[in-house]
């Protein structure tokens, strides 16, 4: 562990509020927060919180850093992020297994978030190149009409625990791209790897003779949260965490008009019909269910099977999780590590008594795994009646709900029955099916596979949902144009005045 | 013996100094934990927003929990 710190630069005690290589802000009246490995329940290392002092701080700066950010072409900005991603390639290895140490994903898990670091990166040095807008014809002659898109200013980014650095890179990236100043508030589960990654920005941003671009606030959301969603000069809030905070951040930001991106909740279904390969389904549902412990936003929660192959289904799927290695998540043969916290593992408890209390029975899992530690527990499988009020909340846990259908009109409408709307996914042969699934009387979600489980985008598509997941969309496709301001301009070249729509005013 | 919790308290320390509070408060309807993490607040506030009557019998309540739990 010792090696993994020393290589990203973490000392025993970090600050953690930061806008620079020599920009580092401390406040007597710092608390600490500590890190804890949720494998062994031991200190990682300390963290000094932002206070409201050094939030000022650090928003100050990053303000101000905006006034000439925004002035770089956006194709130089690019080649800040390029070189970004070529420092995160160097530390691949050390920064994700600092993720999978503070927050518990498997070991490749980790790795995979930092390789997503890296090609959103790469994305972002294209787009930085393709920042376009549109033009169009005037309807007045001797004046040409267009868009363009400028920068927003700086921005706050506030992610979860589960995707602790994959989620600030596919904002940050972009963002910096689009010519925004970025500060990131992390979870307060995870305030190292938000340390280290600052580390690496800050070097990168010494190399081009900057700071303030990329800034850290770590600390709590009743303090750093509270104080970032009501701060006018933060014009976009891009939040990911729960509905419930998502909408008390939207109405915060609302109330001031600012921007939101939000990432909220999924309780993402997979559809297996009658004709699907049930054995490409059981390992799908495998990796979606139990992947990074069931806390994933894209978690394979529900299980929507045809009645005919319903019982054959959950034997694969049952069989499947029997197989699974709980333990250290560092271990390679190891394929589910802890749960984040104590808390979330009495979540999950709770959830499972309502889940039997509302006629669930557990037919693999259920219980907690006192001897490899406090925070670790079985996947489980539920087969529920119906879809009752349990399955309808989202348990950010390794809990798999297994319902039938009679016909795919019920599966669809059962599927859209949540008020989340995150991803999706059905298994079937039938081309018909799948069109249909996709079609406009399909999943009403921001995320919509075939043949796949309901896992996110690549990078290159945009991420997010509809309904009470936010609306908002990170990452790849048009996604950036959430980061910038669009501005129409009308130049006239003639010499004459003409009104829109046939006006005529005074001669 | 001081009651551990009051309304005043932040849902952030509230989990992580009494996790097994969350499945007591969930069994009186209230989720104190959303995506694996806390809601920012207090426990005060939480209850107002989920209307929950006498928030101070159940602080009472959770408090009897803790002190026996422990």
């Amino acid at each position: 562990m010792k090696s993994i710190l020393e290589k990203l630069n973490l000392k025993d005690v970090n600050v953690g509020a930061c806008s620079g290589i020599e920009d580092w802000y401390t406040d007597p009246d710092s608390e600490e927060i500590v890190s804890i490995n949720p494998a062994t329940g031991e200190p990682i290392a300390k963290v000094l919180q932002a206070t409201a002092e050094t939030y000022e701080q650090v928003t100050r700066t990053a303000d101000e850093a905006f006034r000439s950010w925004r002035m770089v072409p956006a194709p130089k900005r690019g080649l800040v992020v390029r070189d970004l991603g070529a420092a995160l390639r160097e530390i691949k290895e050390p920064l994700g297994e600092l993720v999978t140490l503070e927050m518990g994903k498997i070991r490749v898990e980790g790795l995979g978030e930092v390789q997503e670091m890296i090609d959103i990166c790469d994305f972002a040095l294209g787009l930085s190149r393709q920042l376009y807008g549109l033009s169009m014809h005037s309807e007045r002659s001797g004046h040409r009409m267009y868009e363009q898109w400028h920068p927003l200013g700086a921005i706050g980014v506030i992610t979860a625990f589960n995707f602790p650095v994959a989620v600030w890179a596919w904002n940050s990236a972009i963002a910096a791209a689009c010519g925004d100043t970025v500060i990131w508030k992390p979870s307060s589960d995870t305030p190292l790897t938000a340390v280290a990654i600052q580390h690496v920005c800050n070097a990168i941003m010494a190399d081009h003779g900057l700071k303030g671009i990329f800034n850290i606030a770590i600390g709590r959301g009743a303090v750093v949260g509270e104080k970032m969603i009501n701060d006018p000069r933060l014009s976009l809030i891009s939040f990911t965490g729960s509905t419930k905070m998502g909408r008390r951040v939207a109405e915060a930001v609302s109330k001031r008009f600012g921007k939101t991106i939000l990432e909220l909740g999924g309780n993402n279904a997979v559809i297996v019909d009658k004709d699907a390969d049930l054995e490409m389904a059981a390992r799908t549902i495998l990796f979606g269910a139990v992947g990074t412990a069931g806390q994933r936003c894209t978690s394979t929660r529900r299980i929507i099977m045809h009645k005919s192959i319903a019982e054959d289904l959950t034997q694969r799927i049952i069989k499947a999780y029997k197989q699974v290695s709980v333990g250290d998540p560092m271990d390679q043969d190891v394929l589910m590590g802890p749960l984040v916290t104590k808390a979330a593992v009495e979540d999950m408890m709770a959830a499972l008594g309502q889940a039997k209390k509302q006629g669930g029975e557990v037919l693999c899992g259920g219980s907690r795994l006192p001897d490899k530690g406090e925070r670790f527990v079985e996947p489980t499988i539920v087969r529920m009646p119906e879809q009752t009020k349990i399955v309808h909340e989202e348990t950010f846990a390794p809990i798999l709900y297994l319902m039938e259908y009679e016909d795919i009109e019920e599966a669809i409408r059962m599927h859209n029955e949540v008020p989340q709307g995150l991803s999706s996914a059905i298994f079937t042969t039938n081309l018909l099916t799948a069109e249909r699934f996709l079609s406009l009387e399909g999943p009403d979600c921001g995320i919509a596979n075939v043949n796949l489980g309901t896992l996110g985008a690549e990078i290159g598509g945009a991420f997010g949902g509809e309904k009470e997941t936010g609306g908002g969309r990170e990452s790849g496709s048009d996604a950036w144009k959430g980061y910038m301001r669009r501005q129409t301009n009308t130049i006239n070249w003639s010499k004459e005045l003409p009104l829109a729509q046939g006006i005529k005013f005074g001669d | 013996m001081d009651e551990p919790v009051d309304l005043d308290t932040q849902i952030e320390d509230l989990v992580s100094d009494f996790p097994e509070s969350v499945g007591f408060l969930i069994k009186n309807g209230v989720r104190c934990i959303r995506c694996g993490e806390p809601i920012w607040g207090s426990i005060g506030e939480l209850l107002e927003e989920e209307g929950i009557a006498d928030a101070r019998g159940l602080i009472r309540e959770l408090n009897a929990f803790l002190i026996q739990k422990k």
